[in-house]
């Protein structure tokens, strides 16, 4: 049976597109026939992960003009391009490329404003949004019927606005992504009690997903105290050896910032942890902040091109998980 | 006459009388569809024969088991011209006149010897004339043949036939004009197969045979459907029948991912000029079939497909799957409770609303397979009402709810009413003789007004507006075969004809939800409607 995820959040900028196109790529590298569609209809940026041009977008299909078939682009091979194989134990460089075993296919939004205006019912078209609408419903039933997914993963628009309603309808699994260093839990407490409430009541099951979780890149300056490393975290990506930090006032100044660090993560668990009991969803993820990621000059898809980084290593987690609620389905 | 699917194959939605050649490859469902055609005759009245040499008569009650057994017995014919065990001495003269083609002139050519079971050509004959005697004197019975006895004359005037081509010579002449085809009862024919009846009596019998048919149905304006199974082996026999034809109806069978596809065209038809398209259809498991554009079956209420497979009730509306109402009740919660409120009324138009459900059809002790069944028959009856079918599809808005329809018609107030009054005299012809488990009572609102159209107006869906809410109230006031009325539409009707004042009469002035107050009418006669005040209305005063 085909399962159905869309990541959601109530602001933008959490990184529902990185996790959501991650999550993809590791589904098909397990085997799966995943589609992975951009329904962030106002801001689209799932091109930036696999560097195509598409000749039909989702829109096309939405609009009536062409079908499920000319808007989806088999990515499988371009993804075995950047496939490394996580078995082998040669330096990343020198690692061999492994065959893809499943399939993913990509559908892209346009980011023409003429195209965005035409979603929201305007334009000189007949179609309304009803039959918009009517035609996404159409478009997850073909992805199933016609093309056998495993896996539908939907990437939304943020808040509460149609496109990401419409999306969040058809899912049957929801992730709430949350940045955390920016959370608005009013606004996400909010949220989730007036429009998550309507779907997981029929059937949707939803989850909150922390992204760029504080302690895994440890400010070198106090990499020497003896602030523990949380366990969730405990792969350094410089193995580094921090050797600034050697007379007692910069040792002092050193474990006031990891003090600062631990509280405030503290402070984080104890906002998430209310959120989650207040609006009843479990944490599924728990992905920490990775500057080499973060910072990094173009996007890429960790899981295929690092696939022993412990960010991939999370996604591993993640998806057992999605595979074992699918399995319970 | 309608046949099935006629209003998405012809835009006109109805042709004239006609004997229409049914094509198409093994398995693409021309057999369902004579069922189809069959059944359909049966629920409006018709006379039906059907005519087939490969099932036995059990097979054929079985082959129509959804179809009332009294009504079949009563009102349909089967004949199985290779079961004929009569004495054939009288039948010299009957002899075959048309060569079948160019290298089939005598009986034992290799077609005519196909799988062993050919009988020989005299035989063939004499079977084929007396099926089509049997035929004659069944038509002579249904049309009121006058010496229905005198067999003399019968077989005087087949015989003849059997020798004359030309039609003005034909001895049906004489005969048929005179003696049938003058009551209304329409006729419906079956051959089902051509492709078997050449198989068992060969060629130029059964092309003979199909040529002495069609003047005989001609005479008495039948609408008949031959299944001839193609590619076949002769392109001289398929144009040979074909010249017999009024029309051809084309099937298609392709492989796809889940299974079949099956689609129908109406190739041609003579007199009409159109452009044939192909229309996809499925055979659902009741048998009966479902046309990719059918506006008069159920429609999905969250996707707006045709209902192909048992419907997904909800209190009000009818989904194609547990994905779609799950989806649906979503949606409907975080935008409210009506999915039109999703879309943007782009148009406001003044519609006259037909709005009728099926009474009892919630029923906790009526099994959902009976309440399917009734919401079958229902959509079949509504879509074989003349009212119905021959308004143009832009003409009118179709809305399916879960236990019934809405149908809203453009411009003439007067349809929802002929509507209503076509369909209770086909409801009570359906429900003689029937347990009251199996009745259908139906209660009918009609009521006109403005709404919007929140869609693509050829989509039938997606009305909302005080127009479809009153036909909704004053339907909900009604009991079993009322027809009741909303004031503005049943004064519209009562100033337009005199015949209308006689059967549209005021009731009450009634309050209905939200403190509004409309005077009721109710509609009645002999043959529709219910004279007895509502219920509700005695309840409430």
């Amino acid at each position: 049976m085909a399962s159905c995820i869309a990541f959601h959040s109530y602001k933008g900028g959490t990184g529902k597109t990185t996790i959501a196109a991650n999550l993809a790529a590791l589904l098909a590298k397990k085997g799966y026939r995943v589609f992975l569609l951009d329904l962030d209809v106002y801001a689209p940026s799932l091109q930036a992960y696999f560097d195509k041009e598409p000749k039909r977008w989702i829109n096309d299909f939405l609009n009536g003009t062409a079908d499920v078939g000319d808007v989806i682009m088999d990515l499988t091979p371009a993804i075995e391009e950047v496939t490394y194989d996580s078995s082998n134990t040669l330096k990343q460089k020198q690692k061999p490329k492994e065959k893809i075993t499943g399939k993913l296919w990509v559908g892209f939004c346009s980011s023409r404003k003429e195209e965005i205006y035409k979603l929201e019912g305007g334009g000189k078209q007949d179609t309304s949004k009803i039959q918009l609408l009517r035609r996404f419903i159409l478009l997850r039933e073909q992805l199933i019927s016609l093309h056998d997914a495993d896996y539908i993963i939907i990437d939304t628009s943020p808040g509460i606005r149609y496109w990401s309603i419409n999306a969040l309808a058809v899912a049957d699994t929801l992730f709430l992504t949350l940045k955390m260093g920016d959370l608005d839990i009013d606004g996400t407490r909010k949220m989730a009690e007036e429009i998550y409430g309507s779907f997981t009541k029929f059937g949707a099951k939803s989850y909150l997903v922390m992204n760029r979780v504080a302690g895994y890149c440890i400010p070198q300056h106090i990499s020497d105290a003896t602030v523990p490393l949380p366990p969730s975290s405990a792969v350094r990506i410089d193995g580094g050896s921090g050797s600034t930090a050697s007379t007692p006032a910069s040792q002092s100044s050193n474990r006031e910032s990891a003090s600062m660090m631990q509280q405030q993560k503290d402070e984080s668990n104890i906002l998430t942890s209310a959120l989650a009991s207040d609006i009843r969803m479990d944490i599924i993820s728990s992905i920490a902040c990775y500057c080499d990621i973060q910072f990094s000059n173009k996007e890429f898809l960790t899981v295929l091109k690092y696939p022993d980084h412990p960010f991939a290593k999370q996604f591993e987690l993640l998806a057992q998980t999605i595979e074992g609620v699918q399995s319970k389905a | 006459m309608q046949i099935p699917g006629i209003s998405d194959l012809l835009d006109k939605g109805t042709i004239p009388d006609s004997l229409l050649l049914l094509i198409g490859p093994a398995g693409a469902g021309k057999t369902m569809y004579c069922r189809q055609f069959f059944s359909d005759g049966l629920f409006d009245g018709d006379y039906c024969i059907y005519i087939s040499s490969s099932l036995t008569s059990k097979q054929f009650r079985n082959h129509f088991s959804n179809v009332e057994k009294l009504n079949l017995v009563q009102n349909s014919r089967f004949i199985n011209p290779y079961l004929y065990h009569r004495s054939l001495d009288s039948l010299e003269q009957y002899s075959p006149s048309i060569p079948a083609s160019a290298n089939d002139d005598n009986t034992d050519s290799e077609d005519d010897r196909a799988g062993g079971r050919m009988i020989d050509n005299e035989n063939s004959v004499s079977k084929l004339y007396l099926t089509l005697k049997d035929i004659q004197d069944s038509l002579a019975k249904v049309t009121k043949y006058i010496d229905n006895d005198d067999d003399d004359e019968v077989d005087r005037g087949i015989g003849n036939v059997g020798s004359t081509l030309d039609h003005n010579n034909s001895a049906y002449s004489p005969l048929l004009p005179n003696h049938l085809g003058n009551n209304n009862r329409s006729v419906r024919i079956v051959v089902d197969s051509l492709t078997h009846l050449l198989t068992v009596f060969g060629e130029s019998a059964v092309l003979k045979f199909v040529n002495d048919l069609s003047f005989l149905l001609k005479e008495v304006e039948a609408t008949a459907i031959f299944t001839l199974t193609v590619p076949s082996t002769s392109e001289y026999l398929t144009n040979a029948l074909s010249s017999i034809f009024d029309g051809i109806i084309e099937m298609k069978l392709e492989e796809h991912n889940e299974g079949l596809n099956r689609s129908i065209r109406l190739l041609s038809i003579k007199g009409l000029h159109y452009n044939p398209s192909w229309i996809k259809f499925k055979i659902i498991d009741d048998g009966s079939l479902a046309f990719a554009d059918q506006s008069s079956s159920l429609s999905c209420m969250l996707c707006g497909k045709s209902i192909s497979g048992p419907p997904i009730l909800d209190s009000e509306f009818t989904f194609d799957s547990q994905t779609c109402l799950e989806t649906y009740k979503k949606l409907a919660g975080v935008y409210g409770s009506n999915i039109s409120e999703i879309g943007l009324p782009s148009e406001v138009v003044d519609v006259n609303f037909f709005y009728t459900d099926i009474v009892s059809l919630s029923d906790p002790s009526l099994p959902v397979k009976k309440q399917m069944e009734k919401i079958g028959i229902l959509n079949k009856m509504i879509g074989s009402c003349d009212a119905y079918f021959r308004t143009p599809k832009d003409k009118k808005i179709v809305l399916t709810t879960g236990d019934g329809m809405a149908i809203g018609f453009f411009l003439n107030p007067e349809l929802p009413f002929q509507l209503s009054t076509q369909l209770h005299r086909k409801l009570r012809l359906y429900n003689r003789g029937k347990s009251h488990e199996d009745e259908i009572g139906l209660r009918i609102g009609l009521g006109s007004g403005p709404v919007f159209v929140v869609n693509d107006i050829k989509d039938n869906q997606n009305v909302w507006g005080p127009g479809i809410i009153l036909a909704r109230r004053v339907m909900d006031i009604g009991d079993s075969f009322h027809i009741l009325m909303a004031d503005r539409l049943a004064e519209d009707l009562i100033a337009l004809k005199h015949e209308y004042r006689t059967t549209i009469k005021p009731i009450v002035d009634y309050k209905i939800k939200h403190g509004q107050t409309i005077k009721l009418y109710s509609a009645y006669s002999k043959e529709f409607g219910n004279p007895k005040p509502p219920s509700k209305i005695v309840e409430h005063y």
